[in-house]
């Protein structure tokens, strides 16, 4: 049975990333208190976001195309300059082993048999400075386009994993096959280091910033 | 010959149904129209993209109405086709009955 207020998270998504149509969001609460499930308004919202940002494309072909230029130019200047430079620092500024040993934790990993502070040592601060660049690279794209709401962040974030598309299709199409990493490896990392905190960077440069409108009490 | 864009088989779905709910044609009752009379679930965005276009073609016009407590406090837009819309829907209707006619294998399905 629905109750009278739509699902909380479906709610704010769609204020977040939603067109911003207070007529639509209106006609969803409008046919939710009518008797709609859950689900349908999840449906409804869902549908909206993907509507809103191809329809936001559609009419701004040119931003869109500079917003993707754009996410994409911040991060090949931050591969190729800044991250290095940050990497080297930080490796010089801080010996990460030697913080596990003074803090006695190197015994512990060691006892146990984990070889986790290895990992962590060799691809900690490269995954650390991953996330931030991405992170800014988002925050960028949505901050330069903010009268577009979120659908500039989604478009650029849907251009992200082409480039790995690429490298896995080109041999299956040139040779026939794939040697690469496994993909489910590749996916695992590619969505919570590079994928993911863009999308975060990018819906936090356009989170709605006014007070969310009350929904009144049926 | 001028190029004339058509309309979509969705827009003018979407057309059709606002004609048939009238004057309260707001986003639910003509998405339920089109839902009752086509057996397609759409979505209510899907409804609003396509009366934008349509709007920005002329084909139709729209008001804010006044906020309502069931609707969390949010004015309804109410959507009237023009006369340019009008037109355009009759348009389309010849065109497919010109269409459809002389098909042997469609005889008798159009009840």
């Amino acid at each position: 049975v629905s109750s009278s207020y739509p699902p909380r998270l479906a709610l704010a998504l769609m204020r977040w990333m939603g067109p911003r149509d207070e007529a639509l969001i209106g006609d969803l609460l409008e046919a939710y208190r009518g008797g709609r499930s859950d689900w349908w308004y999840w449906r409804q919202v869902l549908a909206a976001i993907v509507i809103g940002a191809v329809t936001t494309v559609r009419s701004h072909k040119v931003l869109s195309v500079r917003a993707i230029a754009l996410g994409w130019c911040f991060v090949w200047l931050y591969v190729n300059y800044v991250a290095p430079a940050v990497l080297v620092a930080a490796r010089t500024m801080f010996n990460f082993s030697d913080f596990l040993f003074v803090a006695g934790l190197t015994d512990w990993f060691y006892v146990h048999r984990i070889h986790f502070p290895a990992t962590v040592v060799q691809y900690g601060p490269a995954i650390v400075v991953a996330w931030v660049g991405m992170f800014a690279s988002g925050w960028l794209v949505g901050y330069f386009h903010r009268a577009q709401g979120a659908s500039m962040v989604l478009v650029y974030c849907a251009t992200l994993p082409l480039p790995a598309a690429s490298v896995v299709l080109w041999p299956i199409v040139a040779h026939g096959s794939y040697a690469g990493p496994p993909l489910l490896l590749l996916a695992a990392f590619l969505f919570p280091h590079v994928y993911f905190p863009a999308l975060v960077g990018g819906l936090w440069a356009v989170r709605p910033r006014n007070q969310a409108a009350p929904i009144a009490p049926e | 010959m001028p190029r004339r864009a058509f309309l979509s088989d969705f827009e003018l779905v979407v057309l059709l149904a606002v004609l048939r709910v009238g004057e309260d044609a707001y986003g639910v009752p003509v998405a339920q129209e089109i839902e009752e009379k086509t057996g397609r679930i759409v979505a209510v965005a899907a409804v609003y993209a396509a009366l934008q276009r349509l709007e920005s073609r002329g084909l139709v016009s729209s008001v804010l109405g006044d906020p309502t407590a069931s609707r969390g406090g949010r004015a309804k837009r109410f959507f009237r086709v023009t006369g340019k819309g009008t037109k355009e829907a009759r348009e389309a209707q010849r065109a497919f009955i010109a269409m459809w006619q002389g098909i042997p294998q469609l005889k008798g399905a159009a009840q």
